[in-house]
């Protein structure tokens, strides 16, 4: 075994063997805003969504925002593991467990708001028992689903190898549900050659099968807007409008990831600055893409200002909401395109400063896209205003604590880095200077 | 001596003989039979008949009137319902064609009106569910493409990840086949075996796949409503067979070769049911066209009508198209003539000046006064120039025309006019050609005719002519009348009379071209006399209240609390604006300028003064926190909350809570409503409520703000704590090259790839 190798696979075990002070005060203050949270939502259920901002004329809010948020950031993983691993893009395989639990995690809690928005959870069901297909509604819930189930599956098949190995190294050093854990869901991994192939195959197909699924997840997120005749959701271009942001988002939170773990399991040597360049290079080219998607809305709609959509742009470019319009576009469109372009900020604290200032402004964008467009009035009546409630803002906080407890707890039972794959592509990489011949010297 | 009272007997004998059958007659018993199907089926029209005979003979009777009754129930509440009525014909049958909408047993009874000792008869009918009505199919129709495809595309993408996640179960299975290869068999047994995680998440994804499908599969039939079993709607028409109707304006796609079905469909798209009802049998928007000849149809349709009906030309609708709409409105016919007739109510036209009294024919029938305005709202949409006969003016009127006068005075026999209206004429078609006038109007045009043709009624006395043309709105005493005040007050300078009688004033028309100036006169020095004089030189407080009840009253009630009129009693008018609103009027207020004089003026402004003073609000004395609820607070929770909240901070309109708006601007809103939306509660609320409700809203209070700390300051805290907290972070040098296990191998990022 090389020394490469022994390092990557302690490194990979160490946060599955020893557990700090530091991890459990995360999780007990995590647990304790989920907590808050949780009283928040009693609040709600007891007294109705009227402890909400939410009123008759702006009837989605934070909530709605979150759920498309978190649905949108769940497109990191299929970017990383699934575009790029179709792309054979290899300098992918430290970031891409990251990035598929990312997008479970995400799933949920992004699933979970809606759910929350609800002032009656209990007829939830009535979806199921009563879904018309012709519903965005019930698009939404077959879209999410399926990519829910898709990614899980995505996320555990490469995944097995390395729960092997953590079987073959962890079993008796841990304790015993988790010994328990990693045999059972290794289903008798042997490395043998029919079980490496039956492998591939699969992940092959899924790894081609999840992308036009994720595609369709947030392109029917988007129409349950797009369908509607309101002014401004009333636009073609939504469903692209929203993969792109999902994507861009997605990029960001997972960059974010990446620095946060990189930092506190020590992962500097895996995960390089060369893997924050490419991401941010990425998470850059996506800001272009956004900022021609907004451009090519506005203008569009703007030269033309059919009825009501006077209204759309005052509100956004110069009234109530455009300090929130005018952050979004600068300070997550152009800022870090131009960030990546100076070549002193394209350091591992520029690139994942870059991706902060893109998370907040993806998610400030999710919000004005929902409350403006409920904002403009439908008759001659006066605007409604919309200001989230302390209740709403409590279970925000929950959402993103559940986010980051799902997350660190994962990272503490099962293997952060894809062992198995970065093993495969080292040694693929190596296999030809080996058939060169050992005149270069360069050690496998 | 014995002859003649032989003869006498004789007499009384036949007399007698005589009177018995017709006492006989007089007592004949009759007796009702019903006939009716057994079954029917809703929607299509049931015959019921009753059968009326003489007891004895069994000899039919004609012309009895039976009623018919069925039975209803409506939450609980049953009883019976007429459903209508017949007369017998000379079978003795009285027959009636119902149609039901409910799918159950009826039990029809019968009657004789108003002959409760003939026994009545009763039948029962067992309706079932008939055909369903309409199937709607909007939109556009791709054969094939349904939820089917969509299902179809979801249950492969559900089958190729099944398919993927099989691989589990695969890979599980090679391994233990490896590890079995590898150590002895007796190392493990278990008595139960164990469940690998692969079949069983396995499992659980096609159960959840299976699952999604079956929900989509399930869908569009349990919801679609279009062809549930029993299950019957109340119809709006009933058609004798199911048809495509594609839409209002879209091109009729399915046209079955049946004119009739057809005709309906076009009758549909082309949007005529709108109006003209789904069996074109007229409604109160349109009358009906089922009655019209194919090419009055023709000139309708392509020239439209006053009133609404709009023109399509040759493009929009075919003379193809129209030939089959033209044969289903004759199919409609007899269905519209057995629901009793055509349903319409003919449009109502209003005129400028009002015609005589209703009800009556007016001794004198001038031209200009009762036939002109008759024929412009009848007869000007097409004679302009139809038939080379004007209706427009009175020389036209009776001298046009392409065959020959349409008036001759005096002869009501020959002119065509005359003819034409009563449906007597000799040539051509009746006039109107759609549906008869009213007879009161034919009336009315004959008498016309009769008397002359006069191009004004004959003159009268000031008396009559008051009768005749001012009382309709005046009141046969001057008193006041249903839109003209009274004329019983101070009276006028008799100028001015003349002057408003000549040129009318405010909503009233003048007549000068109605009356000739001797006339006029006669009337003004009529009206005079109804006049009655007020004493006094200075306005006074009684002499305003008296001058209040004349003229303001019949709007402002006695006491200026407002009628149709607003109270007065409250008022955020100055002086000088109240005398300017008196002399000048407001929007639906006449002026007074010239009816009072400003004598008058000032002693109504006292009287308003006294009445404000008495009656006026007392904004500084709201009562708070003494226990007594707020005489405002009812008020404001029936009339205001609705959109003000209930604890009025805002709802569907602004909060009201600590509202930085003075007294008279809360007063002024609430009478005369805001932008916005809010209406005026002027007329809708006494002036006390107002008041009331007014020092309500101003007394409350502005507690915190419901919804807390502004969004942008939350966002702004949020990125800002984010920013200086990177800024620290980046500070620190913790997000710089660094740590890890550095053993001199060269790492992943040294290599280029």
């Amino acid at each position: 075994m090389t020394p490469w190798l022994e390092r990557l696979e302690q490194t990979t075990l160490e946060p599955a063997r020893t557990t700090t002070r530091g991890y459990y005060y995360l999780v007990g203050g995590l647990l304790a805003v989920i907590g808050w949270a949780l009283y928040a939502y009693y609040v709600q259920i007891t007294d109705g969504l009227v402890v909400t901002g939410m009123r008759d004329r702006i009837s989605w809010g934070l909530y709605i925002t979150l759920f498309v948020f978190f649905i949108g950031i769940s497109h990191a993983g299929t970017l990383i593991s699934a575009i790029l691993r179709v792309s054979n893009a290899t300098w992918r395989t430290p970031v891409t467990r990251m990035a598929e639990f990312i997008t479970a995690v995400a799933l949920i809690t992004g699933a979970l708001f809606v759910v929350v928005d609800l002032g009656r959870p209990d007829r939830l069901f009535n979806v199921l028992i009563h879904g018309r297909w012709q519903s965005p509604i019930v698009w939404d819930v077959i879209a999410i689903t399926t990519y829910l189930t898709a990614s899980l599956v995505y996320l555990y098949l490469p995944m097995i190898p390395d729960l092997a190995f953590f079987r073959e190294r962890l079993t008796g050093r841990v304790p015993r549900w988790k010994s328990w854990l990693y045999r059972k869901l290794a289903i008798r991994w042997q490395d043998t050659d029919t079980q490496k192939r039956k492998l591939h195959v699969s992940i092959s197909i899924m790894m081609i099968l999840i992308i036009p699924i994720a595609v369709s997840v947030h392109t029917v997120v988007s129409w349950i807007f797009a369908m509607t005749l309101r002014e401004a959701w009333n636009s073609a271009i939504f469903g692209f409008f929203f993969v792109a942001g999902a994507i861009f988002s997605g990029i960001a939170t997972l960059i974010i990831m990446m620095a946060i773990l990189r930092k506190v399991y020590r992962l500097e040597e895996f995960v390089t600055l060369k893997h924050f360049r490419y991401l941010g290079f990425l998470m850059a080219a996506m800001a272009a893409v956004m900022l021609y998607a907004n451009v090519s809305e506005y203008v569009t709609s703007g030269f033309k200002l059919e009825e009501g959509a006077a209204f759309i742009f005052r509100q956004l470019f110069v009234e109530e909401f455009a300090p929130y319009f005018w952050f979004y576009l600068i300070a997550g469109l152009i800022i870090p395109i131009a960030m990546m372009f100076t070549p002193a900020l394209r350091t591992v604290g520029g690139i994942v400063a870059a991706a902060v200032l893109v998370d907040l402004a993806m998610f400030v964008e999710r919000y004005f896209i929902v409350v403006t467009g409920l904002r403009a009035p439908l008759l001659a009546y006066e605007p409604a205003n919309y200001a989230p409630t302390w209740v709403e803002w409590s279970i925000a906080a929950g959402g993103f604590a559940f986010f980051a407890l799902l997350v660190t707890l994962f990272v503490k039972v099962f293997p952060i880095m894809a062992v198995y794959e970065m093993k495969e592509e080292r040694e693929a990489l190596a296999r030809p200077r080996e058939l060169e011949g050992a005149t270069e010297g360069s050690t496998p | 001596m014995t002859a003649v009272w032989r003869a006498f007997a004789v007499a009384i004998v036949v007399v007698t003989m005589c009177l018995i059958p017709a006492s006989l007659a007089v007592a004949q018993e009759l007796e009702i039979e019903l006939f009716a199907p057994e079954d029917g089926i809703t929607g299509q029209p049931v015959e019921i008949a009753a059968f009326v005979r003489e007891a004895g003979t069994g000899r039919p009777v004609e012309g009895a009137t039976v009623v018919f009754f069925g039975d209803a129930s409506f939450v609980g509440v049953g009883g019976d319902i007429e459903l209508g009525r017949a007369t017998t014909n000379e079978a003795g049958f009285g027959i009636l064609r119902p149609s039901f909408s409910v799918s159950r047993v009826h039990e029809i009874r019968v009657e004789m009106l108003d002959a409760p000792e003939v026994a009545p008869d009763s039948v029962s009918i067992s309706v079932s569910v008939g055909l369903q009505i309409i199937e709607p199919e909007a939109g556009v129709s791709i054969p094939g493409v349904g939820a089917w495809v969509v299902t179809l595309v979801i249950a492969a993408v559900w089958a190729i990840m099944i398919v993927a996640a099989f691989g589990f179960v695969s890979v599980s299975r090679s391994g233990k086949e490896a590890e079995a290869a590898d150590r002895d068999n007796e190392a493990r047994r278990h008595l139960i075996p164990q469940l690998s995680i692969a079949p069983v998440g396995t499992g659980i994804m096609v159960l959840v796949g299976i699952g999604l499908v079956v929900l989509l599969i399930r869908s569009p039939e349990s919801h679609s409503n279009l062809d549930p079993e029993g299950y019957d709607r109340t119809a709006v028409a009933y058609l004798e067979a199911t048809y495509v109707y594609p839409g209002p304006g879209h091109a009729p796609a399915a046209l079955t070769g049946d004119a009739v079905t057809d005709g309906r469909v076009l009758f549909m798209s082309y949007g005529c049911a709108g109006c003209h009802g789904v069996d074109g049998q007229g409604t109160s928007a349109a009358r009906t066209p089922a009655f019209a000849t194919r090419s009055w149809v023709e000139t309708v349709v392509r020239a439209g009508l006053p009133g609404g009906m709009p023109a399509y030309g040759a493009g929009e609708v075919t003379s193809d198209q129209l030939d089959l709409i033209h044969d289903f409105l004759l199919a409609a016919r007899d269905r519209i003539t057995a629901l009793g007739g055509p349903t319409t109510t003919p449009p109502v036209v209003t005129t400028s000046v009002p015609t005589t009294v209703p009800g009556e024919v007016p001794t004198a029938v001038g031209f200009e006064e009762d036939i002109a305005p008759l024929f412009n709202a009848e007869c000007g949409a097409c004679h302009g120039s139809a038939g080379g006969w004007s209706a427009a003016t009175y020389r036209e009127v009776v001298e046009s025309g392409d065959n020959g006068p349409a008036v001759i005075p005096g002869d009501v026999a020959e002119s065509v006019l005359a003819q034409k209206v009563s449906g007597t004429q000799t040539f051509g078609a009746a006039m109107p050609p759609v549906q008869q006038l009213p007879p009161d109007e034919v009336a009315l045009i004959l008498a016309w005719i009769q008397n002359g043709a006069p191009e004004r009624a004959v003159a009268g006395t000031g008396a009559t002519l008051f009768a005749d043309r001012c009382a309709v709105c005046h009141g046969a005493a001057g008193d006041g009348g249903a839109a003209g005040p009274p004329l019983t007050g101070p009276p006028l300078p008799p100028t001015d009379i003349v002057s408003v009688v000549t040129d009318g004033r405010g909503a009233m028309g003048g007549f000068a071209a109605s009356l000739t100036p001797d006339e006029i006169s006669q009337v003004a020095g009529f009206v005079v006399t109804l006049g009655e004089a007020v004493p006094g030189d200075e306005p006074s407080l009684a002499g305003g209240a008296e001058v209040f009840r004349l003229h303001c009253a019949r709007c402002h009630a006695d006491d200026a609390s407002g009628d149709v009129g607003p109270a007065l009693t409250i008022s955020t008018l100055t002086t000088d604006q109240t005398r300017a609103v008196i002399a000048d009027g407001r929007s639906e207020m006449p002026a007074f300028g010239e009816a009072l004089s400003s004598d008058d003026i000032e002693a109504v402004l006292l009287f308003l003064e006294d009445r404000r003073a008495s009656a006026g609000p007392d904004l500084t004395a709201a009562p708070s926190g003494t226990g007594v609820p707020h005489p405002g607070s009812e008020l404001y929770a029936a009339a205001c909350a609705t959109c003000h909240g209930a604890d009025a901070r805002g709802g569907v309109a602004s909060g009201l809570a600590g509202t930085a708006l003075s007294a008279n601007e809360v007063i002024a809103r609430v009478f005369g409503g805001h932008e916005g939306g809010m209406p005026a509660f002027e007329g809708v609320l006494a002036a006390d409520d107002v008041q009331n409700v007014a020092s309500y809203v101003l007394e409350l209070e502005e507690e915190g703000s419901r919804t807390g700390i502004p969004t942008i300051a939350i966002f702004g805290l949020a990125a800002l704590a984010l920013l200086l907290a990177a800024a620290a972070l980046w500070r620190t040098g913790w997000f710089n090259k660094g740590g890890g296990r550095g053993t001199g191998e060269p790492s992943n990022s040294d290599e280029r790839r």
